[in-house]
């Protein structure tokens, strides 16, 4: 039974975590098309261009 | 029978239900379509691969183990065919990304020790989360640790990548079309050939793994088409950890990873406007719905300090190496290598060597029968 809460308590608190994040977050505004800005996006990370083409 | 099930785990079926409903709203009428399929992608995802038991390490410990090469096989086959739908969409279409990566130091220390982390863990970035969803316990530790592990590898990633690189190279990346599809399919053959030969067992692959490896790919090519970027799941999980750092009060932005336009974007934005952490949660919870359904949710109490610690130390390494080797076993072995870059193959490499130290460092613990 503990162990059967833990597991509840540990889904309930990573969604009440998504869901504070998402009242808290400013509303910016958000591009309908998600893609990333190519031009300084060069690796999964995010990491710029310059440190990685270099 | 269903009906049952979802009687006997109510409040777990209540919590998914009304989790799913409020984050397809939210993502539809605040962050678009896109991301309400994308986040429809990630259940998908979660269901496949919880009901399929499509895995990466425990694959990689029976090659260990046994020099039974089934397992890897079949992820070859999921990222040949992957490689199919990926490479023609990149190459005829520039506004979708390949993965790519420079071929660093930080690469090769990344994936081995990722490699080691998976085999302590006994579960890699997929297989954490779909676990997590079918509410394992052990892997609830493994993620909170990976989450940890993927924040410290942000904050050591950009010294890391001075220490040495040499930038992305895509294989055949001159090449007409053919030439390259060509090429890269030679090679993943080629290996998996290799892979065929060495193996002392029978190569099983049934029915099941093939409709896991079609489904999974086509939501890889959906994934592509609807965010862009090929799937991934460490970045979701460093930008989890960043917002927790944020939240305990800590100067996020006094760390380079964090002023990149990438990592500072997701930081200011919701989770579920991120893709990544979008999917991610989408997989979770995808997972939690099958199990929800077809079954009763298991009561694990099989711990031990030892599984514990296994499970801290190697959700910790594989969060520290992915980040540091630019992916996981799903970002960089099977977006990389399907996007054509040389970086998913050196990844898969130095994991595949880290792995078999950490199954020998299982072995030498006793941990095998353990986990």
């Amino acid at each position: 039974m503990i162990m059967k809460s833990f597991q509840f308590i540990f889904i309930l608190v990573f969604l009440l975590f998504v869901f504070y994040d998402y009242l808290n977050s400013p509303n910016l505004e958000h591009k309908q098309d998600s893609k990333l800005d190519k031009s300084s996006n060069c690796a999964p990370c995010g990491a710029p261009c310059e440190l990685i083409k270099k | 029978m269903y009906l049952k099930n979802i009687r006997q785990n109510s409040s777990f079926a209540l919590l998914s239900a009304v989790s799913i409903i409020l984050i397809l709203s939210i993502t539809f009428f605040e962050y678009g379509f896109n991301n309400t399929i994308l986040f429809f992608i990630g259940i998908l995802l979660g269901i496949t691969f919880i009901s399929t038991s499509f895995g990466f390490s425990s694959g990689w410990t029976v090659f260990f183990r046994d020099l039974d090469s089934s397992s890897i096989l079949k992820q070859f086959m999921l990222i040949g065919l992957t490689s199919l739908f990926i490479l023609p969409t990149v190459h005829f279409f520039e506004s979708y990304n390949p993965t790519i990566a420079p071929i660093s130091i930080s690469l090769l220390i990344g994936s081995f020790i990722f490699g080691i982390g998976m085999q302590l863990s006994n579960g890699c970035a997929s297989g954490t989360l779909f676990s997590v969803g079918s509410s394992n316990t052990k892997m609830m530790i493994v993620l909170v640790f990976f989450v940890i592990g993927s924040f410290v590898g942000s904050l050591i990633l950009p010294s890391a990548i001075n220490i040495g690189s040499i930038k992305p190279i895509l294989i055949g990346g001159d090449f007409n079309f053919i030439k390259k599809i060509l090429l890269n399919t030679s090679i993943l053959l080629g290996i998996a050939f290799i892979f065929y030969k060495v193996s002392r067992k029978k190569i099983i692959i049934n029915f099941k793994d093939i409709i896991a490896i079609i489904i999974i790919s086509v939501l890889c090519l959906m994934c592509l088409l609807f965010s862009g970027y090929t799937w991934g799941i460490t970045f979701g999980l460093t930008v989890w950890g960043g917002k927790l750092w944020s939240l305990a009060g800590g100067d996020i932005y006094s760390f380079t990873f964090w002023n990149w336009t990438r990592p500072a974007q997701a930081l200011e934005s919701s989770l579920l406007s991120e893709v990544s952490s979008l999917m991610n949660i989408g997989m979770i919870l995808g997972s939690l719905t099958y199990v929800v359904i077809t079954k009763r949710i298991i009561l694990s109490y099989n711990f031990n300090l030892k599984i514990i610690s296994a499970s801290i130390i190697g959700g910790l390494l594989m969060g520290i190496g992915a980040r540091l080797a630019f992916g996981c076993n799903i970002g960089a072995f099977l977006g990389g290598i399907s996007s054509g870059s040389l970086h998913g193959w050196v990844w898969f490499l130095f994991a595949l060597f880290g792995g078999w130290i950490g199954f020998k460092l299982r072995n030498y613990l006793n941990l095998n029968n353990a986990l």
